[in-house]
């Protein structure tokens, strides 16, 4: 009787607002995915389905080398974020005497409390800066902001699993000869590799994702599958956008699931 | 061979600053079954991480075969550890943990499979060698534990409460195996317990230790029947405390006074005069027909504990202090079971120890 009590679905009106809650997530994406697969041209007219717009999509060349473009700077943004992330993570772990540890957390932290606005606008000026010093205008700066902003997110899941794992593994490895080197190769990086990869797709999709900064920075003639996007958008809606955004959903979603799967299916024996 | 010589760890500093362990001084010696015993927080596994290399001491040295290694890290000391929570890599197979202390030394392949499968034969698990940690029970792993830490063959084995996790019978078992395993390897063991029947079972000296000090260092027997001090007789065994007093030194022997219970003469023993603290542990007293010697006391019986071999029984005696008995039960001799009955015991002065008071 006890724990009915504490029951949510008796709580008057829960299930409506989860309900609501629901609709206003969903239906948005589900009006979305439906129109990119419409015949016809207009949102809220339906003309039968057909894989035309997607069609139209993959033979559009400016979203071919926009694509390309959010690709590559998502990998190597990724990349450099999670090692960076990594690495400060190991230091605030298991670094012993490390007495700014939690400062450093926050630290890196950094750009998921500072508004984005002003991140751009100061990688802006940097940037600038570089650039009439140097004269370089490649995607040097693009790939570089991204690296920035993505770092907190590659940390939140490495830093989270080295402090979940039992530090009398290490121990225990230093106990049995290992060196410091050894001890990371043989125990640490096995057990972290699940969150280090998760790290990795984590910041992978939101560099993807990104159209603020991107937008700020982006040189001209540069553009990535978002700004691309936003760009189309001032001219006038045409339906292979929505193609473009359904493809950009399902890699998301793909990745964000398996996320979850590598992250659960190595939870026992820690 | 492992020689402590005069240890002191302090964490923190200032105001904050606490002191783990103070000034330990001691040896062990080859081949040695030693155990640090003492309730939790007294700095047995402390003192087990300063040997172990995991904990650099304040002040003091570690001395192995006469070379300090006080300053060596863990992965230079032939030292290895069994964790309280057996610390198995979960990546790895059995025999992957087994083999992993000496693939960091180097060894050639044959010869860390032969040793890995001896190991494994020595613990009983050569059956589970490729079995993943995950799939081993409580006891496989402990197992499994010892043999990665014995692979390496290291002059020294340290063992954390490696027997806390374990249930009664499995703990019993391993007691026994432990033991064995010590005998057959002819390796020193250092094991750190609460359990001071654990320790008295299985050591040849145990280091009684509280509030990072060592009380006494004394083989099992010595421990119980010579207990330097009223913490060290409470911690092993069961104890009755008569606050008393040295009367006189006689040719007999020294008098000793117990208020409430009488005076008696320790014979060929001589005692500073003044207050000490008598020990009577509850099986050494005696009680109805045999209670002819020494002390002879009457009290009432405030309850009385049947345990099979024997009944545990609380007399009240008439100046208000309680008196622990352990009468063995005897097959002519049933034991007193009504409350409130009187009862004649009597302390024979040969079961009368003076120890230090050291707890308030």
């Amino acid at each position: 009787m006890a724990d009915r009590s504490f029951d949510k679905r008796r709580i008057p009106g829960a299930g409506l607002i989860a309900a609501l809650a629901f609709a206003v997530l969903y239906i948005p994406l589900v009006i979305l995915v439906t129109y990119s697969f419409n015949a016809g041209s207009r949102i809220g007219k339906w003309e039968g389905f057909s894989l035309h717009w997607y069609g139209v999509a993959f033979r559009n060349e400016d979203i071919q080398s926009a694509t390309l473009l959010s690709v590559k700077v998502a990998v190597i943004a990724a990349l450099v974020a999670t090692v960076c992330a990594t690495l400060v993570a190991l230091a605030t772990t298991r670094g012993q005497g490390f007495k700014a540890g939690r400062f450093v957390q926050l630290a890196v932290n950094q750009p998921l409390m500072v508004p984005e606005i002003v991140t751009a606008m100061a990688l802006l000026i940097l940037f600038a800066v570089i650039k009439d010093a140097t004269g370089y205008s490649g995607t040097g700066y693009l790939i570089a902001a991204h690296s920035a902003f993505c770092i907190p997110f590659a940390f939140m899941p490495v830093r989270a699993r080295l402090q979940d794992m039992d530090t009398n593994l290490e121990a225990a490895a230093a106990d049995l000869y290992a060196n410091a080197w050894v001890t990371f190769r043989r125990v640490t990086l096995p057990l972290l590799w699940p969150a280090v990869l998760a790290g990795f797709m984590l910041a992978f999709v939101i560099s993807l994702d990104d159209v603020l900064i991107s937008e700020f920075i982006k040189t001209a003639g540069q553009e990535t599958l978002p700004t691309y996007l936003l760009g189309q958008l001032r001219r006038g809606i045409t339906a292979d956008v929505y193609a473009v955004s359904t493809i950009l959903l399902a890699v998301s979603t793909a990745i964000v699931t398996l996320i979850f799967v590598i992250n659960r299916k190595k939870k026992p024996g820690l | 061979m492992i020689e402590l010589r005069n240890i002191r760890k302090t964490y923190g500093s200032g105001a904050s600053a606490f002191t783990a362990l103070h000034e330990v001084d001691f040896e062990i010696s080859e081949n040695e079954f030693f155990t640090l015993l003492g309730p939790s927080g007294c700095g047995k596994t402390t003192l087990l991480r300063v040997i172990a290399g995991f904990e650099t001491p304040t002040a003091g040295a570690v001395l192995l075969g006469g070379e300090e290694i006080s300053l060596l890290p863990p992965n230079k000391r032939p030292v290895n550890t069994v964790f309280q929570n057996y610390a198995l890599f979960p990546h790895m197979t059995v025999a992957g943990n087994v083999a992993f202390g000496l693939e960091s030394l180097g060894k050639p392949k044959d010869e860390v499979r032969a040793r890995v499968e001896e190991m494994l034969e020595l613990v009983q698990m050569l059956h589970l060698r490729d079995r993943p940690i995950a799939a081993l029970s409580g006891g496989q792993q402990q197992r499994v534990a010892l043999a990665r830490a014995l692979a390496p063959n290291p002059r020294i084995l340290l063992l954390d409460e490696p027997l806390s996790a374990l249930d009664l019978k499995l703990r019993k078992e391993m007691q026994v195996e432990l033991k064995r395993l010590q005998h057959e390897t002819g390796i020193t063991f250092i094991f750190v317990t609460h359990d001071q029947e654990e320790a008295m079972a299985m050591s040849d000296r145990i280091a009684v230790m509280k509030g990072g000090r060592v009380h006494q260092i004394a083989s099992p027997k010595a421990l119980y029947d010579r207990p330097a001090d009223d913490f060290v007789a409470s911690f092993v065994g069961e104890s009755n405390f008569f606050p008393a007093r040295i009367m006189s030194n006689s040719d007999q022997g020294a008098v000793l006074s117990i208020p409430g219970l009488g005076e008696v003469t320790l014979k060929g023993e001589t005692h500073d005069t003044g207050d000490v603290t008598a020990l009577v542990r509850p099986e050494h007293i005696r009680t109805g027909d045999s209670a002819t010697s020494g002390l002879i006391l009457e009290g009432r019986l405030e309850n009385a504990m049947f345990l099979g071999i024997a009944t545990l029984a609380t007399v009240r005696m008439a100046h208000g202090q309680e008196i622990s008995l352990r009468i063995r039960n005897t097959h002519d001799a049933p034991p007193p079971t009504e409350v409130g009955s009187t009862i004649t015991m009597s302390i024979p002065p040969k079961a009368i120890r003076l120890v230090r008071a050291v707890s308030a």
